[in-house]
């Protein structure tokens, strides 16, 4: 018996301390979410979704709803970034499986519903930022905070995030079309494009809003 | 006289074994003997090359040996090395360890650490060395699967050039379609009139010179790995090395097949109304899927035998 004892202590300590390969299933599962994101936001919409089943296929292998929830809550930040409507449906069908503190604070940002937001789980790129949201601080200081977010698409998520709340303004929105541009990005560019265009005509501003409608048109050709 | 006489020789003696003692002393000092010694265990899956007394060596330099190899329950083996103290500095829980046996010289085990501030491998991590042959052996699987691409790639250009020839079958198929009528005039290529524009062409092309290009490159590469007597970490792994490099191009070559998949996917669509290319473009469209699972299976390979390569995570953007 104390023989069995110490062979299953040997064998579970081995166990924790082999050097392990990286698994199939996340190598190709990281790759593909990335070509989706990819794809997505250059406008190649039947390649991203290609790219997605397949992230969520190895994902799938390892029947953690965990992580197929943070599949989905890439896709709704993804698409956020290009300022379309969540689909939350999959997110919480799988987070009600396995509810997250991580993946509930992201999806809390990314929805606008900041008090539900635990800053402690934000990935720390929005830290800063969520401060400055939840403070309601002023255009310039938010324009600030999305300078300081170094990955574009991160940035434009907090941009996405800020026009939920309606606490965007031209240079905020100036800034998305910028970052879109640099990246090649055509979908949040149109997208960006079309939502200066609602503000000028809002403020009856038609000059400056024919003046996108002409560079949305060439987009769109 | 006699007592002076006994005295000198006592003192000669005594003198004498005092000094032998201390260049015994001295010597197995700076043999390390008296140096407090630690125990790592690594694994491998044959013990081939591998054998007791074997240097341990980092950056050119021995730092320890090889004392005890057991054969496992399930056939591994594991190999203990024996580290002093002064050198335990350079081996950390993310060094690698590659058994490497020089077509000159003896067999050795190459201790490759990056981060020398990662903390120290801890006496219950047990991990796995690489074999500098198993390294061959993936990258000598690289070349059919670049015969494979150049075979695709092929079929796309021939495909492209049976539709541009006016008395060719597909373009006879396809002539009375008219919606296609003006892409015809226009566009040079089938390829082209499917994406309309030219990425995918220059995808076709890219990777074709990027396949002749290592097809090229990958005889050089294995036969550095062959002549080279100094098969040190910086050669194998290092960032110029020739894992990295094999791993890059087949990256590249990856993505330039991948922007294929649209291209395949149009030209099959259009060829559901050219019943007479439909089943060839089946089959490319297999190929293509093929090769990219193929070579993408390659490259995940490639990369698990890369050291220091960060483990892959699922970031929220």
């Amino acid at each position: 018996m104390k023989r069995r004892g110490i062979i299953f202590i040997y064998l579970f300590i081995l166990s924790c301390s082999v050097a392990k390969p990286i698994p199939d299933w996340l190598s190709v599962s990281v790759s593909s979410i990335e070509s989706y994101k990819k794809y997505y936001l250059s406008g190649r919409t039947e390649m991203a979704e290609r790219q997605f089943t397949r992230a969520l296929l190895e994902a799938k292998k390892t029947g953690n709803p965990e992580i197929l929830a943070r599949l989905y809550l890439i896709k709704m930040a993804v698409t956020s970034a290009t300022l379309e409507e969540l689909e939350t449906k999959e997110y919480e069908r799988l987070n009600a499986l396995a509810p997250s503190p991580i993946n509930e604070t992201y999806f809390a940002f990314l929805s606008g519903n900041l008090t539900a937001a635990d800053e402690r789980f934000l990935p720390d790129q929005y830290r800063s930022f969520f401060k400055a949201v939840k403070e309601r601080k002023n255009p310039i200081s938010l324009r600030e905070e999305i300078e300081k977010i170094d990955e574009p698409l991160s940035a434009l998520i907090a941009v996405s995030v800020l026009t939920r709340l309606h606490l965007e303004d031209e240079a905020i929105l100036k800034r998305a079309i910028e970052i879109s541009s640099a990246q090649g990005w055509e979908r949040p560019l149109l997208a960006y494009l079309r939502r200066i265009k609602g503000y000028y005509e809002q403020r009856n501003e038609g000059k400056k809003a024919k003046l996108i409608e002409k560079q949305i048109n060439l987009l769109e050709q | 006289m006699v007592e002076r006489v006994e005295l000198k020789v006592g003192l000669f003696l005594l003198i004498s074994l005092l000094l032998i003692g201390s260049a015994v002393v001295y010597v197995a000092y700076r043999k390390g003997v008296f140096t407090k010694e630690y125990i790592f265990t690594l694994s491998s899956k044959s013990g081939e090359d591998l054998t007791e007394g074997m240097p341990v060596v980092f950056s050119g330099f021995k730092i320890g040996v090889v004392s005890q190899l057991e054969l496992t329950e399930d056939g591994s083996v594991f190999i203990k090395i024996k580290i002093p103290e002064k050198h335990i500095r350079w081996i950390r829980s993310d060094s690698t360890f590659i058994v490497n046996k020089p077509i000159i010289g003896q067999a050795r085990i190459v201790v490759v650490t990056e981060n020398l501030q990662s903390p120290l491998l801890s006496p219950e991590q047990i991990p796995e060395v690489t074999n500098v042959s198993d390294i061959k052996e993936t990258i000598t699987k690289v070349q059919p699967l670049l015969d494979k691409v150049t075979k695709i790639a092929s079929h796309v250009e021939k495909l492209t050039a049976g539709i541009s020839d006016p008395e060719g079958n597909v373009q006879k198929s396809l002539a009375h379609i008219e919606r296609f009528t003006a892409n015809f005039s226009q566009k040079k290529t089938l390829l082209e009139m499917a994406v309309s524009d030219r990425e995918a062409i220059e995808a076709v092309q890219g990777a074709l010179k990027q396949t002749k290009d290592l097809t090229e490159g990958l005889e050089n590469l294995l036969a550095k790995i062959d002549k080279t007597v100094e098969k040190t970490d910086a050669v194998l792994v290092g960032e110029e090395g020739i894992m990295p490099t094999v791993l890059s191009s087949l990256r590249d070559i990856l993505s330039k097949l991948k922007k294929l998949d649209t291209t395949i996917d149009n030209i099959n669509k259009i060829s559901t109304e050219a019943s007479r290319a439909s089943e060839d473009l089946k089959v490319l469209r297999a190929e293509l899927d093929d090769a990219v699972e193929a070579i993408g299976e390659l490259a995940r390979e490639i990369e698990k035998k890369i050291p220091f390569k960060e483990k892959p995570e699922i970031k929220l953007p």
